[in-house]
């Protein structure tokens, strides 16, 4: 139960997280409909041009417009984005539960290969990775997935480690619940609160992870119109026309802050003792 | 002598269901070097009470706070800015969970340290002198040592007088302990409040104790309130009350617990239960668990009835 | 009285061994040897504060945790050897009421579930939903509290939900760690003439753990004591109360703060 003051800034929060993410998703779906021009066509007639006209971001240096490359471009953030996230909660989650739930030697295994694996700075990492398997969308969601699993993989187990000490669980174990359903009925469950705001607030971060190995030449590969392989394109042009920075730059910073929002938001609802609130158990404030 | 003066004290939570009235027009008066019980179930609205005395009903997310509270001649409730100097210096709260009112990564010592900072203008080893001269009185082995520890390597009891020691740092006229010792075993608890009485016999204190076991407030308490549902039902010296309660909501504490001390369940124990906060309730807020209940009882809310100087007691009952 | 129809605890010893940085490691003799025994319909009272080795000796007793030595035994078998099927049947047989009513139900399930889910697992032949609205009615619950959620339910209902899951089964024998410990007094006493009740009932037996003299006085049949892990004293309830031999029983019956005190 919240307070009246509590409710309405953390809907704030939420609802404007959920509205620009909406509105991303919504702009992915349609792209072909609302670009003005295919995103790999050139004219390089009108190349370089600034935003105006036809062309509401401006052009590259090939012509090809900026805002549709833009447009197209969520589409691949937010599928890389989506796709590392759900692939790195499987495995992080599975992981976690493992080593949480049987402790032991397994768990210092896992423990000790997260830390192997969170020991290299995340884009080093990815770096070398890709450098021995080569670029690509599916090589790079597989690299990403190999930087973001151990976090998740601490969360779970932390989150394991604490149910698994609570009352219910020693009483599902004496009503003769098996292990397993132990595990999937009474543990799982009160482990998501964390994992969902985590997990949303890392797509933002995915994002930025994406960006930064397509601008190396390392992830999505030209002429894919990726906010990071426009952000390489606009490096060499920066003062003669910045609008090949801005734009690409505009979008990343709103996606990344609509994710977070929506993290920080679902964070205040599921976790009760971030939000400031009243305990109110059976319509009594306590004392 | 009246030290402390409470009028008509309201505070009120906003919550997605409505309004909760959780203190709803108490008043009360704390005489000088007495103690004086508040007693209820939880719920009542005892703990809030003691936070918004102490001026700290915004801090736990109250909306609308209300009434007067008259110290030194002066209503802290007129001029909040008051209560900077007041609070901890003069008066000093316990609060109720003593494991978590202590920052986990600060050495109990430094704890105290901070606050006699605030308050008092000591030099470096003065104060180092007062903190292990405070952790000696509550009671505490080896005050010096124990300054250099941290919470968790304390245990419940040891937490709890250090909690003491910080509301005694500044030497106040008053305290408010919030139900000291309730989580901790019965002799520890025992030990505690012996602690307690011992100091404020030798240090004409005057206190204000919240307990939800008239055992403790018996054998504590001068004077006691019996709240019910955010109100006064009852108030007066401890001993009267005790040998002869007059409110329903009294009478059936006190039944409950000779009950269970002659091990004799042939009591009838009432489905009690604490009306849901959400109801707004225009009579006495104990009619809908009195046995004695009457339509008047429903509807309007009894007047506290002034029977002597000491007691009175807020029931339609009695003065029909 | 048979062997084979108590629960007989016998030189039961727990330590554990606790690292303390790097190399240090110091053992805590939790439990150091205790034996009693609980018969159907009675309530044996387990008393002593904390540290005293108390929950240990009933959660050995439950089968969550393996004794360092001595035994636990039911129906002439040793409970310690039980795996998997008859573990089963000893838990349908020996149940378990746990000292905070907010960790004990698992927040994400309804009270229905809560209260059916030893039955599903023990392979209840019967209408669930029949034996779920009997049993709600027994503990004093409405019928509309199955699809509620815990974090709907007061400090005393959850107990009551508690209780309802425990006795869902029919068991012979529950293990009450510290039920009242967190409740007030008027709902305490609610639950010790409900808890009473179905003991005379359906011949119940009870081991009650508590620190709590007041509940003893209310509820006990037998008092074992215990101090830092050994049992200190063991007499029965009218003999204790009139009499209690250790200095540490003294100490715990003295430190009940009784309203007579003052008057």
């Amino acid at each position: 139960m919240l307070t009246g003051k509590g409710m309405t800034e953390i809907n704030k929060t939420i609802i404007s997280g959920g509205v620009i993410i909406t509105l991303l998703i919504i702009v992915a779906i349609i792209a072909p409909l609302i670009s003005p021009s295919e995103p790999l066509a050139q004219n390089l007639s009108a190349s370089l041009s600034s935003p105006g006209g036809s062309a509401f971001f401006g052009t590259d240096s090939l012509g090809r417009d900026i805002f549709s490359r833009v447009v197209y471009g969520s589409r691949i953030s937010l599928t890389v984005g989506i796709t590392v996230l759900t692939l790195t909660l499987f495995l992080g989650t599975f992981l976690g539960m493992l080593a949480g739930y049987f402790g032991g030697v397994l768990d210092s295994v896992l423990m000790r290969v997260s830390d192997v694996f969170m020991s290299f700075p995340p884009l080093v990492l990815a770096m070398i990775v890709m450098a021995f398997i080569g670029p690509g969308i599916a090589n790079l969601v597989g690299v990403l997935v190999i930087i973001r699993w151990p976090q998740f993989a601490r969360l779970v187990r932390g989150q394991v480690i604490s149910v698994k000490g609570m009352a219910y669980v020693d009483a599902a174990r004496i009503a003769g619940t098996h292990p397993l359903k132990i595990v999937l009925k009474h543990i799982l469950p009160n482990c998501f609160a964390p994992v969902i705001t985590y997990g949303t607030m890392s797509v933002g971060a995915i994002i930025i992870d994406e960006t930064a190995l397509s601008f190396l030449g390392l992830g999505i590969q030209p002429p894919a119109p990726s906010w990071g392989v426009m952000l390489a394109d606009a490096k060499n042009y920066i003062a003669a026309a910045p609008w090949l920075v801005m734009f690409p730059g505009l979008a990343m910073i709103v996606t990344v802050l609509g994710f977070n929002l929506l993290g920080d938001g679902l964070g205040y609802l599921l976790n009760p003792k971030q939000s400031e609130r009243i305990e109110v158990t059976h319509g009594n404030i306590k004392g | 002598m009246e030290i402390l003066r409470v009028n008509n004290l309201k505070t009120y939570f906003k919550t997605t269901h409505g309004t909760v009235k959780a203190v709803d027009g108490v008043s009360f008066s704390l005489n000088r070097g007495e103690t004086l019980g508040i007693v209820g179930e939880s719920g009542v609205g005892k703990s809030v009470t003691a936070h918004t005395v102490m001026g700290l009903a915004r801090n736990i997310g109250a909306g609308i706070v209300d009434g007067e509270v008259w110290y030194e001649g002066k209503d802290l409730f007129a001029d909040h800015g008051l209560y900077g100097q007041v609070r901890g210096a003069k008066i000093a709260l316990i609060p109720q969970e003593a494991g978590t009112a202590l920052n986990p990564v600060m050495t109990v010592g430094d704890q105290l340290g901070e606050v006699l900072s605030v308050h008092l203008a000591l030099s470096g080893s003065e104060k180092q002198q007062r903190i292990v001269q405070l952790l000696g009185l509550v009671e505490l082995p080896n005050p010096s040592q124990t300054a250099r520890l941290y919470p968790f390597q304390l245990s419940g009891g040891a937490l709890q007088r250090v909690l003491l020691a910080i509301a005694l740092s500044c030497g106040p006229e008053i305290i408010i302990a919030d139900e000291p010792a309730s989580s901790l075993d019965t002799t520890i608890q025992a030990q505690i409040l012996g602690t307690i009485r011992d100091i404020k016999r030798k240090s004409e204190l005057s206190m204000i104790l919240i307990a939800h076991d008239l055992g403790v407030i018996s054998q504590n308490c001068d004077r006691l309130l019996v709240m019910y549902g955010g109100r006064v039902m009852e108030s007066g010296l401890t001993s009267e009350i005790l040998r002869q309660p007059l409110h329903p909501y009294t009478i059936e504490l006190l039944e409950i617990y000779r009950c269970l001390d002659e091990g004799d369940l042939g009591c009838d124990f009432n489905k009690g239960y604490l009306p849901s906060s959400y109801e707004d309730v225009p009579g006495c807020a104990f009619a809908g668990r009195c046995r004695q209940a009457r339509d008047r009882c429903r509807t309007e809310r009894p007047a506290p009835l002034i029977i002597n100087d000491n007691r009175t007691v807020s029931c339609h009952f009695l003065s029909a | 009285m048979s062997e084979h129809e108590q629960i007989i605890v016998q030189d039961l010893v727990k330590t554990f061994t606790v690292r303390n940085g790097l190399a240090k490691m110091f053992t805590i003799n939790a439990v150091k040897g205790v034996s009693f025994s609980i018969k159907p319909g009675e309530t044996v009272a387990l008393i002593g504060e904390s540290g005293s080795g108390k929950t240990t000796v009933g959660r050995m007793i439950l089968g969550l945790l393996g004794p360092s030595s001595g035994e636990v035994k039911y129906k002439g078998q040793s409970v310690q050897s039980f795996r998997r099927d008859k573990l089963r049947s000893y838990h349908k047989a020996v149940q378990a009421v746990f000292q905070d009513p907010y960790s004990s139900l698992n927040s994400k399930m309804r009270v229905g579930e809560i209260i059916t889910e030893p039955l599903r697992n023990f392979g209840y032949k019967g209408d669930c939903g029949l034996r779920l609205a009997e049993l709600l009615q027994v503990v004093g619950l409405s019928s509309d509290f199955a699809a509620r959620y815990p974090y709907q339910c007061s400090g005393g209902q959850k107990q009551r939900v508690a209780i309802a899951r425990a006795l869902a089964a029919e068991p012979e024998f529950i293990v009450l760690d510290e039920p009242l410990s967190s409740l007030d007094i008027t709902v305490q006493t609610q639950i010790i003439a409900l808890l009473n009740s179905l003991k005379s009932k359906h011949r119940i037996g009870y081991l009650l753990i508590t620190h709590d003299l007041r509940v003893v006085k209310a509820m006990a049949d037998q008092v074992v004591v215990m101090f830092r892990g050994d049992v200190v004293e063991t007499a029965g309830k009218a003999e204790f109360f009139a009499c209690p031999q250790h200095f540490h029983s003294r100490a715990l019956m003295a430190a009940v703060p009784s309203i007579d005190g003052l008057l």
